[in-house]
């Protein structure tokens, strides 16, 4: 089940709520958060230029996150 | 199979009349993959085959193929508006003006030569004065000269009109720094002052040619060069550029050849676009050129021209073809530098050549070691 | 002469003047993989390079039409540069399937993918495997079917290092072995063609249920530890090849894959209890 963040980004929450993977369409970059033990993994794919997509990503993480918590308590 | 399928004037014929391909065996495309792979063309033809709706009726085998390069040349289209974008970006303030060239600025600007267009590396012109500054700056964000030896070093930046290729680190994206349009050591060069009036800027602030601007340089690569290796595919993209476009366009093209000194280049584009693809200029501007342009007689300077404008694949290309793409080079080199310059230049490519020719193309290349093939399948590769 | 190589899904014809090369081929790929085939994907070319080259320290050449990715390697490892160049030209063209570094067996229609970093012992397994009644899909490179996620056979010979070769030999002297690629940096190489009945099932693909990311041990025991799904994918995704290229579907196919599949990290020692393992709790 994958939805969009924004208009590049795809997140998909693993159904074993064991984390998080997004994927930005923009620039290839794939980002697997594992929620289980609170680490970011990053794989940098493609391109990413002097900006760390971490800045961009955990924002983005942040989002996300409370968003799983709130579905996932309902 | 019979080279005819395979030739300069029936690969044209298959794109501009794309139902032929419904008739072409399963033999013959064979070969005419390889030679559209070969030619960097199978992409363009598989959005063509597509948008007429006769891809889908090609066997399943055959489409695949056109398939594979329209995944990777809209792949290529993704990284080259995103490196686009972080040099805009990265380098506004550093550099006056930052212009993108060729095909990359095909895909930036989304024109009609756009379509399965693939390129081998990023080129931008910046103007002279600032080469310094922004290889500089490049260089701090993560990108490098690959090794290069001390001869195309004093080369690139004694004679031409950009620096050396760099490569981005991580990416591996190769840019291409250009100062001017032709090498400073032809005596041709263009009042980059005047080239910038013809810009164009698009989203992120990324800027490019004009549509007739773009016609005039790939005019001017195309017929002020020494290698044709990818002559097909520019000739494709001109006819791209010009097809369909009103007398405005053409006006615009005719000023702009006039301001910056090629005027030639640019008639010679037309001639033998209306030779090969039969393009057919609105009535009102064909009065605006040499009637000579549109003789139908093949002089053998024209068949010589024509012949480097063919595919260059073994099984596209003759005799004839081998001599042209020789003469060509010769006129190229001596167009782009005196005469003193190209004996030293040509003297020194001619004794690494001739070593390699004998005692291999690898004679100065360890011999590899499997482990890194293994590394190289590997790794990760887009 | 061209050879043809059908070598599903996808064919090759070859042309090499390296008698080692051919020797190897008629000696690893079943008679039907050479019959003409109506249409060729990819023209390969392994030959001898230059012309003193010939003389001292012989070399060999892999070419794709007119493209050279390899430097060239020593004469004896020309064989084994085709395999690899095989795998290279699949790999830089094809963009139907996701390709994964991985071996990949299936027993009754079910797959498992086993991703692994050279030294892994993934090799030792994959022979263990397919000379115990488990489908050989493929040893170097798992092609997984973009619209279906279902993973479709490449059947082609198993590539062996080193003590790996010594064990094979041992455990399957009947078995079709090419000549030995010698490398001074790695050791040595070897290709071992599977049994025939792999090849027989060259058309039947498999559902993913089983992802094994391998370990070679020493010492006698087996120990697994299960991964989550995120954990599976931030590994799956390291091991895939044209993942990037293909985008967003490269991205979902990767994640609906380990979605359906059961993921475990596996240091083994002793291929039988794997083997054990894998029947009885992934199957």
């Amino acid at each position: 089940m994958c939805y969009v963040l924004r208009d590049e980004v795809f997140v998909h929450p693993f159904s074993d709520n064991s984390g998080i993977a997004l994927y930005n369409s923009r620039n290839f970059e794939v980002v697997c958060v594992s929620l289980n033990i609170h680490c970011f993994m990053k794989l940098l794919r493609g391109t990413t230029f002097n900006d760390s997509p971490l800045n961009h990503t955990s924002k983005v993480i942040s989002e996300l996150a409370a968003k799983e918590m709130i579905e996932r308590s309902r | 199979m019979s080279r005819s399928l395979l030739s300069q004037k029936s690969i044209i014929q298959l794109y501009t009349e794309p139902q032929l391909a419904t008739s072409v065996s399963l033999r013959q495309w064979e070969s005419l993959i390889l030679v559209m792979r070969s030619e960097q063309l199978l992409a363009r033809f598989g959005y063509r085959f597509r948008d007429v709706g006769v891809l889908a009726t090609l066997e399943k085998c055959v489409q695949r193929h056109f398939e594979n390069a329209i995944t990777l040349a809209e792949h290529q289209h993704t990284q080259i508006r995103y490196e686009a974008e972080k040099l805009s970006t990265y380098l506004k303030g550093k550099t006056k003006k930052l212009v993108f060239l060729k095909g990359g600025a095909y895909v930036l600007s989304n024109c009609s030569a756009s379509i399965g267009r693939t390129c081998g590396d990023v080129d931008v012109i910046v103007e002279k004065s600032d080469i310094t500054a922004v290889e500089k700056a490049l260089i701090l964000a993560g990108w490098y000269h690959k090794d290069i030896n001390d001869y195309d070093d004093q080369y690139y930046r004694k004679w031409a009109h950009e620096i050396p290729p760099l490569t981005h680190g991580v990416r591996g994206t190769v840019l291409d720094l250009h100062h001017n349009l032709v090498p400073i050591i032809s005596g041709r060069m263009v009042d980059t002052e005047i080239l910038f009036r013809y810009t164009k800027t698009h989203s992120h602030g990324i800027e490019t040619l004009t549509e007739p601007a773009m016609f005039v340089h790939s005019s001017i690569h195309l017929f002020f060069n020494e290698d044709f290796k990818y002559a097909y595919r520019d000739f494709f993209d001109l006819y791209l550029l010009s097809k369909g476009k009103s007398s405005e366009f053409w006006i615009e093209v005719i000023n702009i050849s006039k301001a910056l000194n090629f005027k030639s280049e640019v008639e010679r584009a037309i001639r033998y676009l209306s030779l090969c693809f039969e393009l057919k200029l609105p009535s009102e501007t064909i009065s605006l050129f040499d009637k000579k342009l549109f003789v139908f007689e093949l002089s053998f300077k024209d068949k010589v021209f024509i012949s480097g404008l063919s595919p260059k694949h073994y099984l596209s290309t003759d005799f004839f073809g081998i001599i042209s793409a020789w003469l060509l080079m010769l006129r190229g080199h001596f167009l782009k530098m005196p005469l003193p310059i190209l004996f030293y230049h040509l003297t020194v490519k001619s004794v690494r050549a001739i070593l390699e020719s004998v005692l291999g193309k690898h004679i100065f290349t360890k011999v590899e070691n499997s482990k890194s093939i293994q590394n190289n399948l590997t790794s990760k590769r887009d | 002469m061209p050879l043809s190589l059908s070598l599903a899904p996808f064919s090759f014809k070859l042309s090499t003047n390296i008698p080692l090369v051919n020797s190897n081929l008629e000696k690893l790929y079943p008679s039907y993989c050479f019959e003409e085939q109506a249409f060729t994907d990819y023209f390969l070319q392994v030959h001898n390079s230059g012309l003193i080259r010939q003389l001292f320290r012989k070399q060999a050449r892999f070419l794709c039409d007119l493209r050279e990715p390899f430097k060239p390697l020593d004469y004896s490892q020309a064989f084994a540069m085709l395999e690899w160049g095989m795998n290279w030209t699949v790999a830089s063209h094809e963009m139907s399937f996701l390709l994964v570094h991985s071996a990949v067996l299936a027993k009754d229609g079910k797959a498992i993918l086993f991703p692994a970093p050279p030294g892994s012992g993934k090799s030792t397994i994959t022979t263990h495997l397919a000379f115990n009644g488990w489908q050989l899909l493929s040893d170097e490179m798992a092609l997984i079917n973009l619209k279906t996620g279902r993973c479709h056979p490449f059947v082609r010979p198993i590539c062996l290092k080193n003590n790996s070769i010594k064990l094979a030999k041992k455990w399957f002297p009947h078995a079709s072995f090419s000549s030995i690629a010698i490398d001074t940096h790695k050791g040595d190489v070897i290709h071992v063609s599977p049994p025939i009945s792999c090849c027989d099932m060259r058309f039947e693909d498999a559902e993913i249920v089983g992802i094994i990311y391998p370990q070679y041990t020493a010492g006698n025991i087996l120990e697994i530890e299960a991964l989550d799904n995120s954990n599976s994918f931030m590994q799956l995704s390291n091991n895939a090849f044209n993942f990037t290229a293909l985008g967003k579907i490269g991205f979902d196919t990767i994640v609906k894959t380990v979605e359906k599949a059961k993921s475990f990290r596996v240091w083994h020692n002793n291929l039988i209890d794997l083997q054990d393992f894998i029947e009885e709790e992934i199957l």
